[in-house]
């Protein structure tokens, strides 16, 4: 009997793009007619994976997360090769771990509202560092961020050297602050 | 059992048409306009001038028919309803009779999914397109496989470089 096997390719693929990237391995590896959909689904994915820190504390930096839109979770990553790679002169790199293929991208630098923080000096790079900021904007050719305890900063200029411009008398209360345009 | 009458007090009853189905083994099977168009073939079809004659469904057996029937009848319902009720009870109610309804083996679940592809009824082809990728979830290939009553038609070469592209990722 190889009804399911038989299934007609347009049902295969409704049942595929049910499934998560895990199932949709599995469903690759059930026998020769369901493997050619599974391998078009994973070309055809509308929501390509996002490379995160896998979330888990114990991971030293080799591991990382692919975050999978359709089923809300991250799965670990192990691979030899990178994915994308960023270099420091703003290049991109996208290697696609099935074929090999790499591809280039424009440098970052070309993108629309990217300031090549390259050029920053050491000592506001460290001040980053140190004090993690809520959020951060561009708006209007300036940078604004927020800090802990609400404190609002904006920066300007090729040296984003940054001055207070909003400082609570007292705190807010809140976990996470964010800024928006308004 | 020749024909399929509807015992309910239908909300489309008060709709005086009727349509008669044949099956693939000749049975006839009397429906409401609105539970026969809820097959996008059907509506195809009586736009195209066949809506006086009997339908012939080639396709599909008596069996699978009547368990079709059943599912476009009580949408036809649900529908109503959600139109009357609004739509949080009629969403709770339909989910519920779908999940009911689904719950069948992979035989019939095979032949509901050829019947719904062929008659166009998309919210049956969803139903059990979703029940299948439910069953498949979680599994190893081997369970999948004796579910489905599939066989492993993979050379041994083939069988070795599925697992190595099938290999990269996953935890």
């Amino acid at each position: 009997m190889r009804e399911w096997s038989d299934l007609p390719e347009d049902i295969l693929h409704l049942i595929v793009e049910r499934l998560g990237p895990k199932d949709l391995n599995q469903f690759g590896s059930i026998c020769s007619s369901w493997s050619s959909v599974s391998l078009q689904t994973w070309f055809e994915q509308p929501q390509p994976w996002l490379m995160v820190p896998y979330p888990n504390g114990e991971t030293n930096g080799e591991t990382q997360g692919l975050l999978s839109l359709p089923d809300r979770k991250v799965y670990r990553l192990e691979l030899p090769e990178v994915l994308v790679n960023v270099h420091e002169n703003s290049k991109i790199h996208i290697l696609y771990p099935f074929t090999r293929l790499q591809l280039q991208l424009s440098p970052l630098t070309t993108f629309p509202n990217v300031v090549d923080t390259c050029q920053l000096k050491e000592r506001e790079v460290m001040d980053c560092h140190r004090c993690p900021f809520h959020d951060v904007i561009y708006y209007k050719g300036q940078f604004y961020a927020i800090k802990h305890a609400g404190r609002v900063l904006a920066s300007w200029g090729p040296s984003l050297q940054a001055a207070i411009m909003v400082s609570p008398s007292k705190g807010d209360g809140f976990d996470k602050n964010y800024l928006v345009e308004s | 059992m020749a024909s399929s009458s509807s015992s309910l007090p239908s909300p489309s009853s008060s709709s005086s048409k009727k349509f008669i189905l044949r099956s693939s083994d000749g049975k006839h099977f009397e429906v409401d306009e609105a539970v026969a168009l809820q097959s996008e073939m059907i509506k195809q079809m009586v736009e195209d001038g066949f809506g006086g004659d009997v339908i012939p469904l080639l396709n599909v057996s008596s069996i699978v028919l009547s368990k079709v029937i059943d599912y476009c009848k009580k949408h036809v319902e649900l529908d109503f309803k959600k139109k009357m009720d609004g739509d949080n009870e009629a969403h709770e109610e339909i989910k519920n009779w779908d999940s009911e309804y689904i719950n069948v083996g992979v035989d019939e679940l095979y032949h509901l999914i050829m019947a719904a592809n062929y008659l166009h009824i998309k919210g049956l082809l969803d139903l059990t397109c979703q029940k299948v990728a439910d069953i498949i979830k979680g599994k190893q290939p081997e369970q999948i496989r004796k579910i489905f009553n599939i066989e492993n038609d993979f050379t041994p070469e083939e069988e070795q470089e599925i697992r190595k592209e099938h290999s990269w990722a996953f935890e």
